[in-house]
């Protein structure tokens, strides 16, 4: 034992917490023993107490072995004993000096111990001291700079404490530590000791807090912006009420409800509206969904619910309008005026739903514009080529972010009207795949017997489509689906012949393009055989698109002329073609000059119109089978196996050797222009004639064109596009066609100028067909083993003075 | 248990003696008077023979020990307000303290030194 002081003192076993020296600490007494030992102490003259922490918190009576051996002497500064009926007791005590149990001298009532007092740590003034203290000064920096609220006194006296020792005790009670660690700072005996647990338990603590005040940071940087954004918003709400302006939705949903009020809606869509409204009133503006319902309502009453215009009834005046912006057209002016008549007798009839079909430029467009104004009513015009996505038609449901209803709806929102001629153009074009079938979306729009009640996707509201004028418009009805085709009146516009042309330059293109270049109609005039030039060699097109271009490059250079003050007035003639529009552009489908044996002219309809196309067939001695080229269809290639078939099992009925040329060699058929895809069973004649030219050989009349569809039997079956093919193939100078005898009705619907200089041959078999159009026997032996065309076979003058004419 | 963390900050800020350990500090009054320096402790229940008075250097350090005189076998406490054991005061008093005529006197509670030094 060491020569320190020692002396008895009751013990006083404390649960959850060391007692430092110099520290002062409220204690609350409970414990039989603690009382027994408290009272004890107090019955002393100095109130001197031990008081040791116990090993385990759960011991209520712990005997000496549960006990640490060093504890600290304290004297009770003050004591009161509770109000109520428990016997506890309220101490405050102030820690004195360290000391070590020697011997426990009683156990009960309470325990007494005999204790020898322990020294202050040693101090010392090592470099390792100096340096513990120095780093301990650091972070408890630290630590109270991470701690908020640390009283300003405490931040002073850790600052300016100078006594080691004395801050490392104040630190431990000050600090969350675990009891262990707390009579491990009680127990050490150096100061190098103490500095270097309380140093890392420091460090420990130091990171807790960092760590601590990391992941509030966060926490509070996340919620900041939101926060912040929100505040603003309800100040600057306070701030527009003190201005004595109401508030922004508000005043937008009063704005909304006046117009409801006065808009003339049917009631279903009443109802929706007002239950929209009521959910827009009850949503602040920053709410994603107010835009959605403010959009939708908008929509809502921009659309012409029960809005028309009135349709001028005046049938005189409708024919005098449509006359104006078109030339001939019969058929479509005479259907306007029906339908224009039958509203003046019943006027809830449903409006018809026409389908313009015919090659680009003859005015399908422009037809519908002369329609909506002969009739007074609201011209809305879309495209619908290249549309891939039923939505477009019919709208995104409101759910999706940036949904908008289909063009039908935006259409009638431009119109503001429920009856406009609302023109969907190029309906052919529609695109049909994997994506979206929007004619299948058209099928709804267009049934009379449907679109009374209309629902776009977006709208979710019945509309009235069924007043609306539609006038679809196409070039080929091909790749019209048929439940579409079903639904609508085709009127189909073929192409203007050279006559109609010319009336339609002189009427309307060269006023127009005239104008265009501002001149005065007096100071450009073109002879009718110019024109004619322009619209045979320059131009080479169904419509009309190509030939007002030119009309219009004419009246551009006459233009610069007058400008430059080379002349005032002009006339345009045939001579003068050539200086201004340059070369011919188009000769190569006109007739060709010769032909040799295997070749025909057939003839074709295609998005352009009618069109003239050349067979041609060729023996490949030492070869088998028949070759076809020139992008040919399936149809196209069956035809030309049938024709090939019936030549050779009817070799000998014909007078022809075509058994023994198709059975020694093999045949070639091609049809240019290579490029071109062609297809249809309507070039079937021609290329019998071609293959019979062949195996004759007997050149084919260079002025003659023929089309129909044949049979392995012989026989010569109708096709289809008879006004465009014969007025191509007058297009290009000849002066006979071969048609089958069951088209014949459709000649009235070509101008009686157009067959004026043309002889039309009508065939049911195809013996028929040959001896009108092979050259005569005796003709073609001369041009046998000389290169194809190399020598004039027949002039068509020629040809025609021998010919007979069959058929009708 | 709770700590009370500001009590123990005012034990620590307070003028100490380092080597006597937390003790309490009696109340003081000070006087300059003609004669010298005359200084009143409120000392009241401490037997002027527990009292000591040390000069080290310019300090002047009073202490002593408070006992409890009155607590008599089998009675108990209700309340305790009054702090006992040792206590320690160390004062500064401008004067030259080693050749000074140091004069003491308990009366009424009080414990007086009286300083003659000029």
């Amino acid at each position: 034992m060491s020569d320190n002081k020692t002396l008895e003192l009751p013990i006083l076993p404390l649960r959850n917490i060391v007692i430092f020296p110099s520290g002062i600490t409220p204690l609350t007494v409970g414990r039989p023993m603690s009382l027994a030992a408290a009272e004890a102490a107090l019955a002393t003259e100095e109130k001197l107490l031990g008081v040791i922490a116990q090993r385990e918190d759960g011991e209520n009576e712990p005997t000496p072995d549960k006990l640490h051996t060093v504890g600290t002497m304290v004297v009770i500064n003050r004591m009161m004993r509770s109000p109520g009926a428990d016997e506890a007791l309220h101490l405050i005590v102030q820690g004195q000096e360290r000391f070590r149990i020697i011997g426990f001298i009683e156990q009960t009532p309470f325990l007494k111990a005999r204790v020898e007092i322990l020294p202050e740590p040693v101090r010392e003034k090592t470099p390792e001291v100096e340096a513990l203290q120095r780093n301990i000064q650091v972070l408890v920096q630290k630590a109270l700079s991470l701690l908020p609220n640390v009283p300003p006194e405490i931040r002073n006296i850790i600052v300016q404490a100078d006594d080691a020792i004395r801050l490392a005790y104040f630190l431990g009670s000050v600090l969350d530590l675990e009891i262990a660690q707390e009579q491990a700072l009680l127990e050490a005996n150096t100061e190098s000791e103490l500095l270097h647990l309380m140093h890392t338990y420091l460090a420990r603590e130091v990171e807790v807090l960092e760590i601590r005040s990391k992941i509030s940071n966060q926490a509070q940087e996340e919620l900041g912006k939101a926060q912040r954004d929100y505040i603003l918003r309800e100040q600057m709400k306070q701030i527009q009420k003190e201005l004595g302006e109401t508030e922004p939705e508000q005043a937008e949903a009063q704005l909304l409800r006046e117009r409801i009020e006065k808009a003339d809606l049917p009631e279903e869509v009443r109802t929706e509206a007002d239950r929209e409204l009521k959910r827009l009133e009850r949503l602040p503006a920053a709410a994603p969904d107010y835009h959605v319902i403010r959009t939708y309502l908008e929509w809502i009453l921009d659309l012409p619910w029960r809005k028309s215009t009135e349709d001028s009834l005046d049938l005189n005046k409708a024919q005098e309008v449509l006359d104006e912006d078109h030339y001939d057209l019969k058929d479509i002016k005479q259907r306007i005026l029906e339908h224009l008549a039958v509203i003046k007798l019943n006027p809830t009839t449903k409006a018809p739903i026409l389908c313009f079909v015919g090659p680009p430029g003859v005015g399908k467009t422009s037809l519908g514009q002369s329609i909506a104004r002969s009739m007074g009513r609201k011209f809305e015009r879309m495209s619908l080529g290249g549309m891939r996505d039923e939505a477009e038609l019919r709208g995104h449901r409101r759910t999706y972010i940036g949904s908008m209803p289909g063009r039908i709806i935006q259409a009638l929102r431009r119109a503001n009207v429920n009856n406009p001629v609302m023109m969907l153009d190029e309906v052919d074009k529609l695109g049909m795949d994997f994506r979206g079938d929007p004619a299948s979306a058209l099928l709804e729009i267009l049934d009379p017997a449907q679109n009374f009640a209309f629902r776009d996707h977006y709208l979710d509201l019945p509309f009235d489509l069924s007043k609306v004028f539609f006038i679809a418009t196409a070039n080929t009805l091909g790749p019209i689906p048929p439940a579409l085709r079903d639904r609508m009146e085709v009127i189909a516009l073929s192409g203007y012949t050279e006559e109609e042309k010319l009336h339609i330059a002189k009427q309307y293109l060269i006023p127009r393009q005239v104008k265009e270049a501002g001149l005065k109609e007096e100071q450009l005039q073109f002879t009718d055989e110019a024109l004619q030039g322009i619209i045979s060699r320059y131009t080479r097109e169904a419509g009309v698109r190509q030939l007002e271009r030119t009309i219009g490059s004419v009246a551009r250079k006459v233009a610069l002329k007058v400008a430059q003050g080379k002349g005032d007035v002009f006339t345009v003639t045939p001579s003068d073609l050539e200086d201004y529009l340059g070369h011919e552009m188009f000769f190569h489908e006109m007739a060709r000059q010769k032909l040799p044996p295997g070749v025909a002219t057939g003839l074709a309809v295609t998005e352009m119109g009618g069109e003239v196309l050349f067979i041609e067939a060729t023996l490949l001695p030492g070869s088998k089978g028949l070759t076809l080229t020139g992008q040919l269809g399936e149809v196209m290639q069956e035809s030309a196996k049938a024709a090939l078939s019936y030549l050779w099992s009817h070799s000998g009925e014909l007078g022809l050797d075509c058994a023994d040329k198709f059975g020694n060699s093999g045949v070639h058929v091609h049809v240019p222009a290579g490029a071109t895809p062609k297809d249809g069973p309507s070039a079937g004649v021609a290329i019998v004639t071609a293959l019979a030219s062949l195996c004759s050989g007997r050149p084919v009349r260079n002025d003659t064109a023929m089309t129909g569809e044949i049979t392995l039997s012989g026989l010569v079956l109708p096709v289809g596009g008879i006004k465009g093919k014969v007025l191509a193939a007058r297009r290009s100078g000849m002066k006979r066609v071969v048609l089958p005898k069951k088209n014949q009705h459709d000649l009235k619907d070509i101008p009686e100028e157009a067959l004026r200089d043309l002889e039309v041959v009508f065939v049911e078999r195809i013996e028929e067909v040959l001896p009108q159009t092979l050259t005569p026997a005796s003709d073609s032996l001369p041009t046998t083993g000389l290169p194809p065309g190399a020598e004039a076979s027949t002039t068509g003058a020629e040809v025609r003075a021998e010919s007979s004419k069959t058929g009708s | 248990m709770s700590r009370s963390k500001r009590v123990f900050i005012e034990r620590l800020t307070s003028e100490y003696h380092r080597s006597s350990g937390p003790l309490w500090q009696p109340a003081v009054d000070i006087y300059r008077c003609p004669t010298g320096w005359k200084i009143k402790f409120d000392l009241a229940g401490v037997k002027p023979e527990d009292v000591e008075v040390l000069i080290a250097d310019d300090k002047l350090i009073v202490r002593g020990v408070r006992r409890d005189t009155v607590i008599t076998e089998g009675w108990s406490y209700h309340q305790l307000e009054i702090t006992y054991s040792r206590f320690e005061r160390v004062l500064k008093i401008p004067c030259e303290l080693s050749s000074a005529e140091i004069q003491c006197e308990s009366r009424d509670g009080w414990f007086i030194l009286l300083l003659n030094c000029g």
